[in-house]
């Protein structure tokens, strides 16, 4: 076999592989300038910047449909230019975080309260004597703590807020990414939203503290049902665009794509390391497709599409380059779905309960590895569990179906284990 | 900025548990591990032999261990699943792949020989 010295250069990768994020985010800008006047553009996002952002938080209220566009594409920009910057090489991560990226830029993280938290990661790299670009990710998936950094925006008064957001969002970018190598063994993989689970302990630990200091954190509900059209569009646009990008590249017949469903899912199932870039586009347009059909079939029930909605279907649509695929993310719906139907405390269109059914797939190694029942009964369990957990930490873990994913994973995989181990004897 | 790596041990010994249930599952009857700790890092030579049956699985397991890019970021995240032995799935033979600083892997008729690297 021919020795090869593989290199961490980007400059090997496909140019319309390279592409795929920078042209998600002209057409996220390109719908911004489309949907709203420059003028009330500009307006909506300032007030976007000013708002408070935990759990849940529709931008798309605060600033209008165009403005949470513009702020998700200023997001993704700022976090492509961060990952090529460093000429890391596009894998099946990069999509995942960059995707998560820009789908929670339309569910509470903004360019002003995720720099503190950049900051944080990158002096916690300096503090390792380590390169950035070896905690680039963890750094990106902790700005799902932002909320926070625009909670002491809005409540705090004078100079105290600048103090207070440089302090909380520093010490976050710091301190996630320990926590979060830790909290990779707990579930061993099984939960996708590693950083959702590691940035729930420390937001509960944050809030805990803040309680006993006087202050409470607060969010209001604010769900947008206004542009429906504008975002069906846009999704529409974006998984179309995935699956010609596959297309293009190479995946043209089913037998190119369905060697990917043999994964189970479980990290660290990078598709395009393992399988190559054509078939991992495909799955994610496939994929983040099973989030749009669900979302659409709810739609005589008055669901409509909006920023957090949307952010779903971007999150399954990232991490399909990163674990998810049809086969192993339709069991862990299924479940969830279950729980909707049978509990009467969850209302089939609540708004928590829709987000849930879609972020529930971070579930979705469990079924690719344990099967379609063990997958029904992680999606129900996380249903029933998501309900309690961001009171936890007030709202200010924007994963927290990832937290709650690996509370599942900690409650299930023990009893999994106990039941295949008594089959085999 | 210099790069160190003060996981290099562990690492390795989340390499050798994998490499050598990789073998073994490929019908190995007798694997040789040879550690060597160098400046640099840590090196590991494996030799071993297969089913011939099985030598598409070590084709895989040979792209897998050699990948033509290497994610730093990727490897630092998650390097601790490696060896963890949950999962019946290439997917930590791809881990493996990208905790290994340099990898060489020759496949003969019914042996394989390994050369593979962690830098510290």
């Amino acid at each position: 076999m021919k020795d090869k010295t593989a290199s961490s250069r980007s400059d090997k990768q496909s140019p319309v592989l390279r592409g795929v994020l920078p042209a998600l985010c002209v057409v996220l800008a390109v719908f911004a300038f489309a949907v709203q006047p420059p003028a009330e553009l500009f307006r909506g996002f300032w007030r976007i910047l000013i708002s408070d952002a935990g759990l849940i938080t529709d931008p798309a209220v605060t600033g209008g449909a165009g403005a949470a566009l513009l702020n998700a594409a200023l997001v993704l920009a700022l976090s492509t230019a961060l990952v090529y910057g460093m000429h890391l090489p596009v894998t099946g991560l990069t999509f995942a975080c960059l995707f998560m990226m820009a789908g929670f830029s339309l569910l509470g993280k903004n360019i002003l309260n995720i720099l503190p938290v950049l900051l944080g990661g990158w002096l916690y790299a300096r503090f390792q004597g380590e390169p950035f670009s070896k905690y680039v990710y963890q750094t990106l998936f902790a700005t799902c703590l932002s909320p926070l950094v625009s909670f002491w925006l809005v409540h705090l008064p004078g100079a105290w807020r600048f103090a207070a957001m440089l302090g909380s969002g520093v010490a976050i970018g710091f301190f996630v990414p320990p926590v979060a190598g830790y909290t990779v063994r707990i579930h061993q993989g099984f939960d996708l939203y590693n950083v959702g689970f590691a940035a729930g302990f420390i937001g509960l630990g944050i809030a805990s503290i803040c309680k006993g200091l006087g202050v409470e954190f607060v969010t209001e509900l604010r769900w947008g049902t206004q542009d429906h059209v504008v975002f069906l569009w846009l999704l529409r646009v974006i998984l179309l665009g995935l699956f010609l990008a596959g297309v293009y590249l190479g995946c043209r017949k089913p037998k190119d794509y369905r060697p990917l469903l043999r994964h189970s899912g479980r990290s660290v199932a990078d598709f395009i390391l393992m399988d190559g870039a054509a078939p991992t586009l495909v799955n994610m347009a496939l994929t983040g497709l099973i989030g749009h059909v669900y979302l659409l079939a709810l739609s005589p029930f008055g669901v409509r599409l909006n920023g957090p909605l949307v952010c779903c279907v971007l999150s399954m649509t990232g991490f399909a380059a990163f674990g998810k695929h049809p086969k192993n993310v339709l069991p862990v719906m299924a479940g969830a779905v279950l729980a909707k139907s049978l509990l009467v405390a969850v209302p089939l269109t609540a708004p928590g309960s829709l987000l849930a059914v879609l972020f529930c797939t971070g579930l979705a190694p469990i079924a690719g590895q344990f099967g379609v029942f063990w997958g029904m009964v992680a999606g129900f369990l996380h249903m029933t569990i998501v309900q309690n957990t961001s009171i936890l930490h007030g709202g200010m873990n924007l994963y927290n179906n990832g937290f709650a994913a690996g509370l599942v994973c900690v409650l299930l995989l023990p009893i999994i284990e106990a039941f295949q181990n008594r089959s085999k004897e | 900025m210099k790069q160190r790596h003060p996981q290099a041990r562990q690492k390795m010994s989340r390499v050798i548990d994998e490499i050598g249930a990789a073998l073994f599952a490929c019908g190995a009857t007798e694997v040789s591990l040879r550690l060597k700790k160098e400046p640099e890092g840590l090196r590991l030579l494996v030799q071993g032999d297969y089913l011939p049956v099985n030598r598409p699985k070590l084709e895989r397991l040979g792209k897998l261990l050699q990948p033509e890019i290497r994610d730093p970021a990727l490897a630092e995240t998650f390097w601790e699943l490696a060896g963890a032995d949950l999962a019946d799935d290439t997917s930590e033979l791809a881990l493996v792949g990208q905790i290994l600083d340099d990898a060489r892997v020759v496949l003969g008729e019914q042996s394989v020989e390994m050369e593979l690297f962690v830098a510290r």
